[in-house]
């Protein structure tokens, strides 16, 4: 079985949660620098989502270039990551409601990790259906940087609690380390 | 006619009904811990249905696999089955506005038995259309889960009568038994 389907209900999903992100969003309730000052956090998390949430799709994008055979253990492994990825809206909206707190803080990281691991499956059921000398594995790698962002994503969930600015840090340390292009799938490709 | 528009189609109004359940969640009232329990009942709503609505379109996926051809009445039977699928995020939202109710629980074995029936019409027709000797005929010859899904759904349906939470374990039961990929297209496709 090829990924055409695989990838049309991946896009569709993506690009509707990327999209109803927005409409969390709150226009600044009066015509203020100060009014606008509010909204700015909210503003923040929902741009971090989304390059979160981008860069999801984008190794998504360059690891199912190599993939030439799905299967059902396929299918359901990348289910579980769209099921994560649609949570990020609802911690927005908490964030929104309930501030820079440490419980929707954290549960952002929690949603991120569970995300992390559900990605780190794919891999592997792709690799269990292509074969240990598929281009997908070679292009894999060690998965070095799945492994750093796992580690981070579970420190920052329990740093939440000390400061969640501290999490907030280790988000965005995640993100621009994976905002650099994976270049692996682009080598093969 | 072959498969690709009907496959887009489906995929484009599997993805949004997927997605737009999460809208149906409210945010915890406080910032606190405590604030969350509430919601783990509509919680694991949602993630049933998530897991429900990705059960039929893993098999949907599966099955086309292997159908070489459609014609009007498969394009009618798949709008048929997706209709049903859409009164899914519905559900959780009654759900998250009245909490698990006899109502509600009742309402949600309704739908699933619709889903689970439509599904059958579908493979129906598809059969019809690709001749009896055709792979998707082959490749579904053997399917007892789905006959079982039903009965447990008519089943499901009576119980919530005597007790929702029984009907509500029999849900689960019945995606636990689809959890376990299907073979059977597989080894066709390879």
């Amino acid at each position: 079985m090829n990924a055409s389907r695989l990838n049309a209900l991946t896009d569709g999903v993506i690009a509707i949660v990327l999209t109803i992100m927005v409409l969390e969003l709150k226009v600044p309730a009066e015509p203020s620098i100060a009014a606008v000052r509010a909204v700015l956090p909210l503003l923040g998390a929902y741009l971090l989502s989304f390059i979160n949430i981008g860069i999801f799709w984008n190794n998504l994008h360059n690891m199912m270039q190599s993939t030439r055979k799905v299967n059902g253990a396929v299918l359901w492994a990348n289910l579980a990551l769209l099921f994560w990825i649609t949570l990020i809206p609802l911690v927005i909206r908490w964030i929104d409601e309930a501030g820079i707190t440490p419980w929707p803080v954290a549960s952002y990281g929690a949603i991120l990790l569970c995300s992390a691991i559900s990605y780190l499956l794919l891999e592997r059921a792709l690799i269990a259906a292509e074969g240990e000398d598929s281009a997908v594995k070679r292009a894999v790698g060690s998965k070095f940087k799945e492994w750093v962002s796992f580690a981070t994503y579970a420190a920052a969930f329990g740093l939440a609690f000390v400061s969640p600015y501290i999490s907030i840090g280790l988000y965005v340390a995640v993100s621009v380390m994976w905002f650099i292009p994976d270049r692996r799938f682009e080598e093969r490709a | 006619m072959n498969t690709n528009r009907l496959n887009s189609f489906t995929d484009g109004v599997v993805a949004i009904i997927i997605t737009i359940m999460v809208l149906a969640l409210p945010v915890p009232k406080s910032p606190g811990m405590a604030a969350l329990l509430p919601l783990t009942v509509l919680f694991a709503a949602y993630a049933l249905s998530f897991m429900k609505v990705g059960i039929y379109w893993s098999q949907h996926h599966h099955m086309l696999q292997v159908a070489r051809k459609v014609n009007g009445r498969v394009l009618l039977a798949n709008l048929f089955h997706l209709f049903w699928l859409s009164l899914i995020p519905f559900l959780v939202r009654w759900v998250g506005e009245t909490g698990v109710t006899r109502d509600t629980v009742l309402a949600f074995g309704i739908v699933m038995l619709l889903c689970a029936t439509s599904f059958a019409i579908l493979r129906a027709v598809l059969i019809a259309a690709d001749g009896p000797d055709s792979p998707v005929a082959k490749a579904t010859a053997r399917s007892r889960k789905g006959l079982i899904t039903i009965v447990a759904y008519i089943v499901a349906i009576g119980v919530v009568f005597v007790s929702p939470n029984a009907a509500i374990v029999i849900y689960f039961a019945v995606a636990a038994l689809w959890l376990v990929p299907d073979k059977r297209f597989e080894q066709l496709v390879g």
